[in-house]
C-alpha cells in the first residue's frame, strides 16, 4: 500500500516537473477554461432567451385566455371562464390562473394540484410579468373595445435553477469528455516535442551514468528541437573529445611523474655513489701509516669522483636550462673536424678504459658550420659516451660525418653494443628514460644524455634519430643539421687554428680575495698562492677596500653574500677607485641564474663564477682572460673529460 | 322563467353582474341597488350585437333599431344603455312595439314574456327577415326565436338556435355560442364546436 502510494506520488511529481506534465496541464486547463467560458456564455444567453420566451409565451397564453374569456365575462359565464382556464392543464408549468372581474374579485380560477390558490381579491394589480425566485407572475387586463372587463393573472414556474443544474450537468459531461479527448490528442501531439527531449534525456543519463560519450541523440526534423538536438550532440562531441584529450594528458602526466620518481631515485643513487669512494679515500688520507703512493691514489679517487658528481650536476642543470628555454646558443663559425676532435677527446677516456676501437670518417672537403661549437661537440660526445657505455669491452664505435645532396650535415655514431629494442626507440630521447643496463650499472646515468642531445640539436634546427637492428645488434644514432647551418667555404679560408685560442698576453699577478667565510677564502688563497699568484685574502668589504687601495691588485675575486658591504656594492666601489677601474673583477657566488649574472655585470664584475669554484677553471680564467668562445673550446682541447661542463660564463 | 322568478336572483349576484358589466365604460351611473333583471337583459341584448352579423341589406339605414314588444321597462333600460353608443356604426334606436308589423325594419326584436302562440305568430310573421329575435320564455326557441333568455342557478343565461339564425340570414359568432347555455341546431363536428370546446355537450347536460 505504502509503496503503491509512493509510486503514485512519484509519478505525480514527475508529471508535475516534466515537460509532458506541463503540456498536459496546459491542455487540460485550456480545455476546461474554454468549456467553462463557452458554457457560462451559453447559459447566460439561454437564461435571457428563456426568460424572454417564457414571458412572451405566458403573455400569449394570457392574451388567448383573455380573448376567449371575454364573452364569458361579458355574459357572466363563470363556467366557460373556468373551462377556459382549465385548458391550462396542458401546460404543467402554469400553476395557478385566475380571472378577476372589474371590481377585483376572483371570478374564475385554475389551480394545479398542490399549488396555492389565488387570493380572492386583486387590488391594485401591477400589470406585466414579475419574477420572484422560482415563480413568474403575469397580470394582464382583459379589455374589449376599450372597455375594462377584468384582469387575468397567471402564475407559472420559472425554472432557472433547474436549467442551471441541467446546464452544469451538461458542462460536467462536456468537460470530462473534452478533457479526455484533449488528453488523448495532446498525448499524440506532444510526442513531437517530448520524444526528442526524452531521447536527449536518455542519452544524457547514459553519458552521466556510464561515462560513455559515444551515444548521440536522434536528429529531429523540427527546426527548434532539431537545433537543440544538434547543439546537444555537438556538445557531446566536444565533451568526448576533451575527455579523451584529458585522459591522454593525465596518462602522459602520470607517466612523466612516474619517470620523474624513477629519476629522483636514480639521482639519489647516482649522487650517493661517488660518496663512498670519497669517504674511503679521506679515511685513507687520514691514516698516518699511508705512504705517498696510497695518498696519491686517495687524491686521485677523490678528484675523479668529484669530477663525476660535477658532471652529473652539470648535465642536470643543462637539461633543466634547455627545458626551461634558458639556454642560449652562442653561434660562431667552426670547422667540423675541430668539433669532432673535441667530442672525441671528451669521450676518449671512457672508450680507452673499455678498449673500444674508434673509426672516424669525415668528408673529404672542408666543412664549416655556423653553430654553437660547445653544444654540438657536447651532443656528439654524449653520443660517443653513450655508445661506449653500452658497448662491451673491445667493441667497435664508428663516428662518421657527411654532407648529403641537400647540403645537410649527417653525423652518425654507430656501435656494436647491446642495441635497442624497437619498443625502446620512440622513448629514447625523452627525459629520464634510460635503457636498463644491469651489466654496467656503474656506468649508469640519469637518462639525461640523449634528451640533452635532442634538445641541443633541435635548438640548431636539426634532428636526431636512433636506429637498431634489435637487441644485441648494436645501434646507430644520427644527428642531422640543416643546410642553413652548413657554410659554403673555399679551401683557402679553412686554415686551421682559427678556433685555437690566442693566449692572453697579460699576466695578472696580484689577486685580492674577499669572502666572509674564512675557510673558503683561506683555502682559495692557498691554492692560488701555490699556483704562483700574489694573493691577499680579506674577510669583509671594508678590509677589501683598504687592502685594495694599498696593494692595487689586478684581479679581485669577491664573494657576493657578505655582511655590511655586499659583493655587488664592493665591486661598484672598487670600480670607482682609480686603482680598480681597470682591474679584473670576478664574482664568486652560489647563485648562477641569469638575473644574478645580470646583476653582477651591472655591479661592474667581469666574470661570474658559481660556487664551488673549480680551482682549475679559476686558474685557467686567470691565465687567459680570453673572450668567449675560445676559452670554452680550449676546455675540451685541454683534455677535459666532461662532455658538458660549462665553462666560466663570461658576462 | 318568469319575471317573478327573476326576482329571486340574489342581490349579491346581481350586484356583481352589474359591477362587472356597466360600471365605468358604459358611463351609466347605475346604482347598485337599482340593477334589475331587465337591465341585465338589456345589457345582454346590447352585447349580442357584437357577436351577431346581419346581412348587408338589413343594415342599409343610418339607424340600428331595437324593437321591444310590449315591455316599456326593458325598453327604457335598453335605451338608457345604448344612448350615445353606436351599433354596427349606426345610431342605436330603441322603440316599444305592439304588433309584428312594427318590427319589420328592426334588427333586433325582444319578445318579453307573454302568449307563446302570439309569439309564434309574431315570429312567423317576420317571415325570415334578418331580425334577431330574442325571447324570454321557457320554450322560446320552439316559438322560433334565435336567442332565448333563461335562468340557471338564479343566473341569467341564454340559449341560441342556429336554425332560426340561419333562417333569418344571421350569423352568430362562435364566441357567443361558447357562452350560450345551449345551442340548438348545430353539428357536433362543426369547427366552431372544436374551437369553443363543444358547448353542445354542456347544453345537453
Amino acid at each position: 500500500m505504502m509503496s503503491w502510494m509512493r509510486s503514485w506520488s512519484e509519478r505525480l511529481r514527475r508529471l508535475r516537473y516534466s515537460v509532458r506534465g506541463k503540456l498536459v496541464a496546459v491542455v487540460v486547463a485550456t480545455t476546461i477554461i474554454a468549456v467553462l467560458v463557452a458554457g457560462v456564455a451559453m447559459l447566460s444567453h439561454d437564461l435571457t432567451v428563456y426568460r424572454r420566451s417564457w414571458v412572451s409565451d405566458l403573455s400569449t397564453q394570457a392574451n388567448i385566455l383573455a380573448l376567449s374569456t371575454t364573452p364569458a365575462l361579458l355574459f357572466d359565464d363563470r363556467d366557460t371562464a373556468t373551462r377556459n382556464l382549465n385548458a391550462l392543464q396542458a401546460r404543467p408549468e402554469v400553476q395557478v390562473a385566475a380571472i378577476y372581474n372589474r371590481s377585483g374579485a376572483l371570478y374564475a380560477r385554475y389551480v394545479r394540484d398542490g399549488a396555492n390558490p389565488p387570493p380572492r381579491q386583486l387590488s391594485h394589480p401591477t400589470f406585466g410579468p414579475r419574477i420572484a425566485g422560482e415563480r413568474i407572475q403575469l397580470i394582464q387586463p382583459i379589455m374589449q373595445k376599450g372597455e375594462w372587463l377584468g384582469t387575468i393573472s397567471l402564475n407559472a414556474r420559472y425554472d432557472v435553477q433547474g436549467r442551471i443544474n441541467a446546464y452544469f450537468g451538461i458542462f460536467g459531461f462536456v468537460i470530462v469528455l473534452s478533457v479526455l479527448v484533449s488528453l488523448v490528442l495532446s498525448a499524440v501531439l506532444q510526442r513531437v516535442i517530448t520524444d526528442p527531449l526524452d531521447a536527449m534525456a536518455d542519452v544524457a543519463r547514459q553519458v552521466v551514468e556510464r561515462e560513455d560519450y559515444t551515444p548521440r541523440a536522434e536528429p529531429s526534423k523540427d527546426i527548434e528541437i532539431g537545433l537543440v538536438v544538434a547543439a546537444f550532440n555537438r556538445m557531446l562531441d566536444e565533451v568526448q573529445h576533451r575527455t579523451i584529450a584529458l585522459k591522454q594528458t593525465q596518462e602522459a602526466l602520470r607517466e612523466a611523474d612516474r619517470r620523474k620518481d624513477e629519476f629522483l631515485a636514480t639521482l639519489a643513487h647516482e649522487l650517493r655513489n661517488p660518496l663512498a669512494p670519497i669517504r674511503h679515500a679521506v679515511k685513507l688520507l687520514e691514516l698516518p701509516a699511508a705512504d705517498e703512493r696510497q695518498r696519491q691514489w686517495g687524491r686521485d679517487v677523490i678528484a675523479r669522483q668529484v669530477q663525476r658528481m660535477a658532471l652529473l650536476l652539470d648535465d642536470l642543470l643543462e637539461v633543466s636550462r634547455i627545458t626551461r628555454g634558458r639556454l642560449e646558443l652562442k653561434k660562431t663559425q667552426v670547422d667540423l673536424p675541430s668539433l669532432i676532435a673535441a667530442a672525441v677527446e671528451t669521450a676518449r677516456p671512457l672508450m680507452e678504459s673499455k678498449q673500444h676501437r674508434l673509426e672516424t670518417r669525415l668528408p673529404a672537403e672542408p666543412v664549416r658550420l655556423q653553430v654553437d661549437p660547445l653544444r654540438i661537440s657536447q651532443a656528439l660526445s654524449n653520443l660517443l659516451t653513450n655508445a661506449a657505455k653500452y658497448t662491451d669491452v673491445g667493441g667497435r664505435i664508428a663516428l662518421t660525418a657527411a654532407l648529403d645532396d641537400e647540403h645537410q650535415l649527417a653525423s652518425s655514431v654507430a656501435d656494436s653494443g647491446i642495441g635497442l629494442s624497437p619498443q625502446a626507440i620512440p622513448r629514447l630521447f625523452e627525459m629520464f628514460s634510460q635503457v636498463a643496463s644491469p651489466v654496467d650499472r656503474a656506468e649508469g646515468g640519469l637518462g639525461i644524455g640523449l634528451a640533452l642531445v635532442k634538445g641541443l640539436v633541435e635548438m640548431h634546427g636539426g634532428t636526431v634519430e636512433a636506429y637498431s637492428a634489435g637487441l644485441g645488434c648494436g645501434s646507430r644514432f644520427t644527428i642531422r643539421l640543416p643546410a642553413s647551418v652548413v657554410l659554403k667555404t673555399n679551401i683557402a679560408a679553412t686554415a686551421s687554428g682559427e678556433a685555437q685560442p690566442v693566449p692572453h698576453a697579460g699576466h695578472r699577478s696580484r689577486i685580492l680575495l674577499a669572502d666572509d667565510n674564512r675557510d673558503a677564502v683561506d683555502m682559495l688563497a692557498l691554492v692560488l698562492k701555490m699556483a704562483g699568484y700574489e694573493v691577499y685574502a680579506t674577510h669583509s668589504g671594508h678590509e677589501a677596500l683598504d687592502v685594495g687601495a694599498r696593494v692595487r691588485p689586478e684581479v679581485f675575486i669577491l664573494d657576493i653574500g657578505m655582511p655590511e658591504i655586499s659583493g655587488y656594492e664592493l665591486a661598484s666601489r672598487i670600480r670607482r677607485q682609480t686603482w680598480g677601474r681597470d682591474a679584473l673583477l670576478i664574482a664568486l657566488t652560489g647563485w648562477g641564474q641569469r638575473e644574478d649574472k645580470e646583476r653582477s655585470r651591472e655591479a661592474g664584475f667581469d666574470h661570474h663564477l658559481t660556487k664551488p669554484v673549480d680551482p682549475d677553471q679559476l686558474e685557467r680564467l686567470l691565465r687567459d682572460i680570453a673572450p668567449f668562445p675560445t676559452d670554452r673550446l680550449r676546455g675540451t682541447d685541454r683534455g677535459r673529460t666532461g662532455p658538458s661542463r660549462p665553462g666560466p660564463s663570461p658576462l | 322563467m318568469s319575471r317573478t322568478a327573476a326576482k329571486h336572483v340574489s342581490a349579491a349576484r346581481v350586484l356583481a353582474l352589474a359591477g362587472l358589466l356597466f360600471a365605468s365604460s358604459l358611463a351609466v351611473d347605475v346604482a347598485a341597488e337599482s340593477v334589475s333583471e331587465d337591465s341585465v337583459k338589456a345589457a345582454f341584448i346590447y352585447r349580442f350585437t357584437d357577436y351577431v352579423e346581419w346581412p348587408a341589406p338589413a343594415l342599409q339605414g343610418t339607424q340600428f333599431r331595437i324593437a321591444v314588444l310590449d315591455d316599456a321597462g326593458l325598453a327604457a333600460d335598453l335605451a338608457h344603455i345604448v344612448a350615445g353608443h353606436q351599433i354596427k356604426g349606426r345610431t342605436a334606436q330603441v322603440k316599444v312595439i305592439h304588433r309584428a308589423k312594427e318590427a319589420a325594419d328592426a334588427q333586433i326584436v325582444f319578445l318579453g314574456p307573454g302568449d307563446a302562440e302570439a309569439h309564434r305568430r309574431f315570429i312567423a310573421g317576420l317571415n325570415g327577415q334578418p331580425v334577431l329575435v330574442v325571447t324570454d320564455e321557457d320554450q322560446g326557441l320552439e316559438e322560433g326565436s334565435t336567442v332565448n333568455f333563461m335562468l340557471i342557478d338564479h343566473r341569467l343565461r341564454f340559449e341560441i338556435s342556429l336554425t332560426a339564425a340561419a333562417r333569418s340570414g344571421l350569423r352568430i359568432s362562435s364566441e357567443l355560442l361558447s357562452v350560450a347555455a345551449r345551442v340548438e341546431g348545430r353539428l357536433r363536428s362543426n369547427t366552431d364546436c372544436l374551437r369553443s370546446r363543444c358547448p353542445m355537450t354542456v347544453a345537453t347536460q
